[in-house]
């Protein structure tokens, strides 16, 4: 799979943390459809995208997010399936949109634990 | 179908979850589980014989969040702004948001929502100060809604409100 992925991928994915996470990725037109998707689709339940429709009426957490610019907007810990939390990285080079979707469950889960603690003490102090 | 990115905004533990748990599945629990990041829902509504599709940010609510909000605001055509009358802290962070947004992304519909009405008895709003907030933050909004998730009071209203609030002029 890694082999497959796009040298503007593998470049991005160099200039952030993501050790070990699996990530799948989306080439775009700048009418927001299709051009090439890849990585661990089915791990981030986008593996059926029809080229023929926009991205954000299949992808809806993609809504108001496109068109992307130059410079990378980062959604952290995206929470769409019940355990699954995802980072989603959106940017754009001179002829595509790119749409990159790595997997922070392990990350969040644990910022959730920490912050559930904090908030839980600040709550019994008001 | 039109499709528009809404926000549920306020401080933490107010019942921003409770109230899109309510009205997408109508559900409640009485367990606080904070949010990290932003929960994304999808909800369809008919106002005035359109059909709109809200796609739902319940966007985290710990304070001190000014430095990454932003980037989740992005797209946003309205927000939900809740606070929790039992606690009056909770209206100097919507205050806060409410000039965070403008800043970010200019004037956008909003609906405040005064969340908690079963505990009614507790609400704590009798301060000159709290008043003016009150005041302040119901003026420029499209609209001010009392809600209970627990009660099921006002939820469904408070999303038909927002999205009548973004029907085109022509249409609402």
């Amino acid at each position: 799979m890694l082999t497959e992925t796009p040298i503007a991928i593998l470049r991005y994915l160099k200039t952030i943390s993501h050790p070990g996470q699996c990530y799948a990725y989306l080439q775009l037109d700048q009418e927001n459809c299709l051009i090439k998707a890849g990585g661990e689709l089915a791990q981030f339940g986008i593996a059926d995208i029809n080229p023929t429709l926009t991205i954000e009426e299949q992808i809806p957490q993609l809504s108001g997010l496109l068109p992307a610019n130059d410079k990378p907007l980062v959604i952290a810990n995206t929470h769409v399936d019940p355990v699954q939390y995802i980072d989603m990285h959106i940017y754009r080079t001179f002829d595509s949109q790119w749409v990159i979707f790595v997997d922070s469950t392990e990350t969040a889960t644990k910022l959730q634990k920490q912050q559930q603690q904090r908030l839980n003490i600040a709550i019994s102090k008001e | 179908m039109i499709q528009k990115k809404v926000c549920m905004l306020g401080s933490f533990a107010v019942g921003k979850t409770s109230l899109v748990r309510r009205f997408v599945d109508n559900s409640f629990t009485e367990n606080y589980t904070t949010t990290i990041g932003v929960k994304i829902d999808k909800k369809k509504v008919t106002i005035n014989n359109i059909e709109m599709s809200l796609i739902l940010w319940d966007v985290y609510g710990e304070d001190g969040y000014q430095s990454v909000l932003p980037a989740y605001l992005r797209g946003m055509a309205g927000y939900l702004l809740v606070v929790d009358p039992t606690r009056p802290g909770t209206f100097k962070s919507a205050l806060s948001l409410n000039e965070l947004v403008k800043k970010t992304l200019g004037e956008k519909p909003y609906i405040l929502v005064m969340n908690k009405c079963d505990l009614k008895n507790q609400w704590n709003i009798d301060s000159p100060e709290l008043k003016e907030s009150i005041q302040k933050l119901s003026n420029t909004a499209a609209a001010t809604i009392e809600t209970s998730a627990k009660a099921e009071t006002g939820v469904n209203e408070m999303f038909d409100l927002l999205a009548k609030s973004l029907l085109p002029a022509s249409e609402s």
